[in-house]
Formats: C-alpha cells, structure tokens, sequence
C-alpha cells in the first residue's frame, strides 16, 4: 500500500465531501479544485507528463471557469447576500461522509472480487481488504464515493451551482471508477476526459448564470432567502446602457441595510 | 488528418461564435464562415487516413464522411435560417461545437473515448444555446435543468458500462474460447444492455424519457432541436451501436429477457410516439414527438443481434435525423412567417407560402419513404427482425404514423387561409429594385444586395427550407452506405485497448 496514494485518495474524497455538503460557494469551490486537481495523480504508474499537466490544467480551468462565473454573479447580486451561497447537501455533512465510506467499502469489494475474475492477475479474492489496497482499488473508492455523493445534486437539484459541482464531481468520480475498474485509460481517453471535464465546467457555469438571471426576475425563488425591498431596487432594474452600447458594470454595493 | 482537420475548424470557430453571441453580425459571419469551411473538410474526410494520436488510432470512413457532411451542411442551413429570420447566433456556435465533438467521437475506435466526447458536445448543445438564445429568464434555468439531466444521466450509464466492458467481468476477459459465457455473468451482461438501452432513451427522448424533449422543442427555437436532438443524438446511437456491435453481439448469450424489454420499449415508443403527434395541434410538438417516434424504431436495432440490424440501425438513424431536421427548418420558417404554431391557424400556409410547401412535401417523401430508400428499408429491416410474424405488420403501419400527422398539416394547408396566413406579410419575393433602392438609399451594390436580402427574407428562408429538406432527403435515399460500413469502426472496438473478443466459428 503506497501512503502517498493513500493520502491522494483521502484528499480526493474529502474534496469531494466538502464541495458537495458546503453551503457556501467559495468552500464548496474549494473542496472541488482539491478534488479535480488531486484525482489524475492517483495513478500508479503515473501517466506522462504531458497527460498529467493536461489534466491538472483541465481541472484547474474548470474549477476556474466555475469561480469566475459565481463571483461575477455575486457581483450582481452583492446587495442581497454578502457571500454567495448555494442550497448545500441537505443532508449535511457528516451523512455525506457516512455515504462516502460506505461507497468506499463497496467499491475495494468490488475492485477485490475483479481482480479475482481477472485472468492476468492473482486469481484469489484476498481476504485482507486493507492489504489488498492499490492505486486501481483508490481510484475505485473515490470514484463510487464521487458518484454516490454527486448524483443527486447533478441530477435531482433545482440550485445552478449545486448542479454544477454536483456535474463536476459525478463526472471526475465516473472517470476515476473506470480507471480503477479497467486500467489506466490511454492518453487520448484522458483527453476526452479533459474534454468532458471542461464541458461540465462550462455548462456549469453557464447554469450558475441562468440561476441569477432568475433571481434577478423572481427573487427568493431559488431557495435562497428573499431580498429585503430596497435591496430588490438595487438590483432588479437591468444594467444601464452607456451612450457607447457598452454595459455598465455595477460595483458591488454591499448589504443595505 | 482529415477528421482532425474538421474537428480543428469546427471547434474554435464555434467556441469564438458563441464567444461573440452578443456582437450578432460578427458572430454569424464567424459562424457561418466556420459551417461553409466545416463542410468542406467533412467532404475531404478520406477512409484511407488514419493517424496515431496519444496513443490511438483516428481516422476516416465513407459513413462518418456521408454523416459529417450532412451535419455540417445542416448547420450551415440553420445559420442562414436564423440570420435570415432575426434570431440570436446563439445555436450556430454550440451546433459546430456538437459537430467537432461528434466528427471526432466517430473518428476514434474506443467507445470510452466516443461516448466521453459525444457526451462533452450534448452538454454543450443543450445549455449553450438555452443561456444565449431567447428562453425568458424565468423559465431558462428551469429548462436548463431538465434538458441536462437526462444527458448527464446518459453519459453517466454510458460510461460505466463501457468501464464494466473493459473490465476483468466484461466480455472481454469473461468469455471463453468459443464465445461462450459462464452462466452467471450473462445476467451482468444482460443489465449491461439494459444500462446502454437506459442510456440512449434517455439521449434521444425516447418514450418514457420523453418528456424532456418535448420542453426543449417547445421553449426553444427549432433550429436548437436538430444539433441536439438530431445529429449529436444520431453520434450517440452510432457510437452505442458500435460498443454492442463489438461487445455483446458476438456473445453467445442470446439475452432474450432483456431484449424483450428492449423491444416493448421500443414499440411503446413507436405507438405513443406517433399518438401524441397526431393528438398535438402545435408544429412543435408535431416535431417533437415525430422524433420521439423515430427514436422507437431506433430502439429497435439494440432489441437484435447482428450487423445487419446494426447496419439498419445506422441506415435508420442517419436518415431519421436528416429527415427530421428539415422537418425542424420547416417549422422554423413556418412560424416566423405565419406568427403563429397552432395547426387550425395554419389553415392555407402551403397555398400561401408555396416555397414552404414544396419543403413539406420533400419532408413527407423523406419521413415516409419508398421501398427503395435507405430510410424505409431500415425501418422495414428493423421492425422484421425484432418483431417477426403479424405484430410486426402492424408495429410497421404503426410506424407509418407520418402519413397522418404529416398529411393533415399538408391537407390544412391547401385550404382556405385562416387569419395569421392572410395577413401574413413579405411571403412572395420582392424584386422592386425601388423600394429596395429607397431603402437602401443609394443604388451600389454593397447596400443593395443586404436590401435586397433585407425585404426578401422569408423566401429565402423558405428556400433555405427546401435545401435542408433537400439534404434531408438525398440522405434517406442514400443511408449511411451500411454496405461499406462492416469493416469500419463507426464506434470502436469495446475499449480494452486492442483486445478483442473470441467469435465463434
């Protein structure tokens, strides 16, 4: 058992926890950057260099893509909360992380009783669970743990930026159990990945912008709490036009109170 | 190289486009410029290119040039369409981008990789074009959500199925030299089939996944609905088709249970299909749920083995989705010219708008085809080796719905015009060079010929219309060339990085 992977992995699902039970968007951002940039280093052997800085720099843009679009739309929406915000787990926390390890049991069970249908490898089922850890059996545990705690709010949420982490997270999880129950993928499959991770990220962000767009329509009907009336006036009018055709950008204003 | 090409034009020219969205003449010029180059390197694909790329293989085939041609020649229409009628570059940008990552899904033989990127562009068509088009910004979010479901749910199934394919209890590794299968993992084999079959009702919006469909093509514009639900679906299907074609077709498992479900699925899907586009009065629905319909006969190629059913299945599919984008540019031209959607106030449009008729009518030879088109053998094909015998018969005239819910808005309209189709304004051409002149306000070309377009935009679109039809139909007449296509990948090789199955002798 490597303890580098070990703690790879542990990183991973800690991300994973933390960016799915945070209710506030700068934590739950946090815990995914983790998660995105720590999952393509559990991998024993490494895969190139090349491939590993692609995937970093994938999952760094992604994570990037998604603060962006939550900042500048808390910059919109500054004079109604002063952090922004999400719906978070409902669930909480330490549930999430009761499912999470119970996703890692089931997943080093099921990469054990692969690698004792697999012709080229041991053959035997071992009985030593924690003797048996390798970076295939890490990478299954973090992926099932990823999807298990991701599939609800990419898939059941009515919250843009809860979806988005949650498409995030079920994503890098998928990939992750695929690598762990079928090998290092080859280069241009982590490509694709890559490939998939952004366009997550992207969609992600997008839905974040949608949300406020609501918002700015119909308060409070994101599940967030509603606006106080003169914080309503200062954010509900549309962004005036300059005599150029260009869009004001509006300082945040903080809280009225 | 070739594919590569095309992917290296498609995808930067749809991300700037959609970059641009809000400079509207500059984007669709990007645009447009991008679709009109994307189709020319679709024509150059060559079958003979095959190149290494990290590691695999990309290359070409006679299908993906005949399929990305057609894609790009449909997103080059719809551009012209939604420059023409005064709507937002917001769909042309994440169409080329779903054209990139569709070129290249096909062009790769692992279905890992396949499905990763056709599932990249379906996010991306989904949610690009709902954020930028003209979705109110009360019920986008909303939209947004329930268009992404389903394809994230899809991508996900799709994806571990494919790992559980290349794992050591896949196919793969678990047969044995005969291509016989222990007993207990048919069962896993069977759920896999049924994982892949969740997966694709839910990407086409086959019944019972339906309903998303029907959101996406009432809320947006009907040129959003062929990049999403046509071509990026069509990818979807042809990469399904080549991981069963290479993973469990040659199983000697026959899964009878599980295809059965399949099939009920899939009928269910034909019939309900068709009823609901007979029962809806609104052209959006009529196309919705006519997509809905053709998804059910696609069903049908994963309820059976072997490559013919899977070569009717890429026939179909190919066909379908060409058929039923020009069924899409009809009703977009339709209803920007007629303001309205509802069938009763359709009454006279054909008469009205005989340009817009001739497009219906190349729709309704497309959608029912004729015993020697690629299209009609396939469904024909399809319906025969799943459902031998009468229920056969009758699922096929079932399938047949287009007849009646296709005739009826061609039979409307030949009839007298109801209000909308009588005011209706600017249908015929307008060649008066003066009021183009006083318009335009001096006589040179350069602000002539955009007069000129200016006050003769609905024929234009309307013959614009034609074209997509056009294409639509030269497509169901030709197929995907299934002849040439069993020895090409089309989807891959079951992604266990070479290794192959044993086949029975």
């Amino acid at each position: 058992m490597n303890p580098i992977l070990l703690g790879i992995a542990f990183a991973v699902s800690v991300g994973t926890i933390v960016a799915i039970s945070s209710r506030d968007a700068r934590t739950a951002l946090f815990g995914l950057a983790v998660t995105m940039v720590a999952a393509p280093f559990l991998s024993d052997p490494l895969p190139p260099l090349s491939t590993l800085a692609m995937r970093v720099v994938g999952a760094a843009l992604a994570a990037y893509l998604l603060r962006s679009a939550v900042l500048s739309n808390a910059d919109e929406l500054d004079g109604r909360r002063k952090q922004p915000g999400h719906s978070g787990s409902r669930i909480g926390w330490p549930t999430e992380t009761l499912l999470a390890i119970a996703a890692w049991v089931v997943g080093l069970n099921v990469l054990a009783h692969l690698q004792a249908l697999n012709p080229t490898g041991p053959g035997t089922l071992g009985t030593d669970l924690l003797g048996s850890l390798s970076a295939g059996s890490l990478a299954t545990g973090a992926g099932l743990a990823g999807i298990v705690l991701a599939i609800v709010p990419a898939i059941g949420s009515r919250d843009g930026l809860r979806t988005a982490v949650g498409l995030l997270v079920l994503v890098q999880g998928v990939l992750l159990f695929r690598a762990g129950v079928a090998g290092a993928p080859s280069d241009l499959e982590q490509l694709a990945g890559v490939a998939l991770i952004v366009a997550a990220a992207i969609t992600g962000s997008m839905l974040v912008g949608l949300g406020v767009a609501r918002d700015r329509v119909a308060p409070g009907d994101s599940g967030a709490a509603p606006l106080p009336p003169e914080a309503a006036s200062a954010v509900v009018p549309a962004m005036p036009e300059r005599q150029d055709g260009r869009s004001r950008r509006r300082k945040p204003t903080g809280n009225p109170k | 190289m070739s594919v590569l090409i095309l992917v290296l034009i498609a995808l930067p020219g749809g991300l700037v486009t959609s970059l641009l969205a809000k400079r509207r003449s500059l984007a669709f010029a990007v645009g447009l410029a991008t679709a009109v180059a994307s189709a020319v390197a679709a024509a150059w694909i060559d079958a003979a290119d095959v190149v290494p790329v990290a590691g695999s293989l990309i290359g070409g085939s006679d299908g993906l040039r005949t399929f990305a041609v057609a894609w790009a020649a449909s997103v080059l229409l719809f551009g012209i369409l939604d420059a023409l009628l005064d709507f937002s570059p917001g769909v042309l940008g994440p169409s080329l981008v779903g054209l990139a990552f569709g070129a290249s899904a096909l062009a790769v033989q692992d279905p890992g990789i396949g499905f990763a990127l056709v599932g990249a562009g379906a996010v991306l068509t989904a949610v690009l074009p709902i954020s930028m088009a003209r979705v109110d910004a009360d019920s986008g979010p909303t939209l947004a959500l329930r268009t992404l479901r389903p394809l994230v749910a899809s991508v996900t199934l799709t994806l571990l199925v494919v790992a559980w394919g290349a794992s050591p209890a896949g196919p793969f590794n678990a047969t044995g030299v005969s291509g016989d299968i222990d007993p207990a993992l048919a069962l896993t084999m069977g759920l896999a089939l049924l994982a892949l079959a969740a997966a694709v009702v839910l990407r086409l919006g086959a019944i019972p996944g339906h309903a998303w469909v029907a959101r996406f093509a009432e809320a947006m514009p009907a040129s959003a609905v062929p990049p999403l639900l046509g071509w990026g679906a069509a990818a979807f299907v042809l990469v399904a088709l080549g991981w069963i074609d290479v993973t469990l077709a040659p199983i000697a498992s026959p899964l009878t249970l599980e295809r059965s479900i399949v099939t009920v699925v899939a009928v269910a899907g034909i019939a309900l299909g068709g009823l609901a586009a007979i029962l809806h009065d609104d052209i959006e629905h009529v196309l919705a749920y006519s997509i809905v319909q053709d998804a059910g006969v696609a069903m049908l190629a994963f309820a059976t083995t072997g490559t013919t059913a899977a070569a009717a299945g890429r026939d179909w599919i190919l066909a379908a989705v060409a058929v039923k984008a020009g069924l899409a540019a009809w009703v977009h031209v339709t209803r920007v010219t007629f303001g309205t959607n509802r069938r009763l106030e359709l009454r006279g449009w054909a008469r009205r708008a005989p340009l817009l008729g001739v497009a219906f009518g190349l729709v309704i030879i497309g959608a029912i085809g004729m015993p020697t088109f690629a299209g009609f053998e396939a469904r024909a094909t399809l319906i025969r080796l799943a459902l031998p015998g009468p229920i056969g018969t009758l699922v096929l005239l079932t399938a047949f719905a287009p007849i009646l819910f296709l005739g009826r808005l061609f039979v409307d309209g030949l009839g007298a015009g109801a209000i909308p189709v009588r005011e209706a304004t600017g249908i015929g051409p307008d060649l008066d060079l003066g009021r183009s002149v006083a318009w335009a306000g001096d006589r040179t070309p350069r602000r002539i010929v955009p007069a000129l377009i200016r006050t003769n935009r609905l024929p234009l679109a309307a013959a614009t219309a034609i074209l997509a039809t056009l294409v639509g139909l030269s497509v169901s007449i030709g197929g995907l060339g299934s002849t040439t296509l069993t020895d090409v990948p089309l989807g891959g090789n079951g992604g266990a990085n070479g290794s192959s199955i044993p086949v029975s002798p």
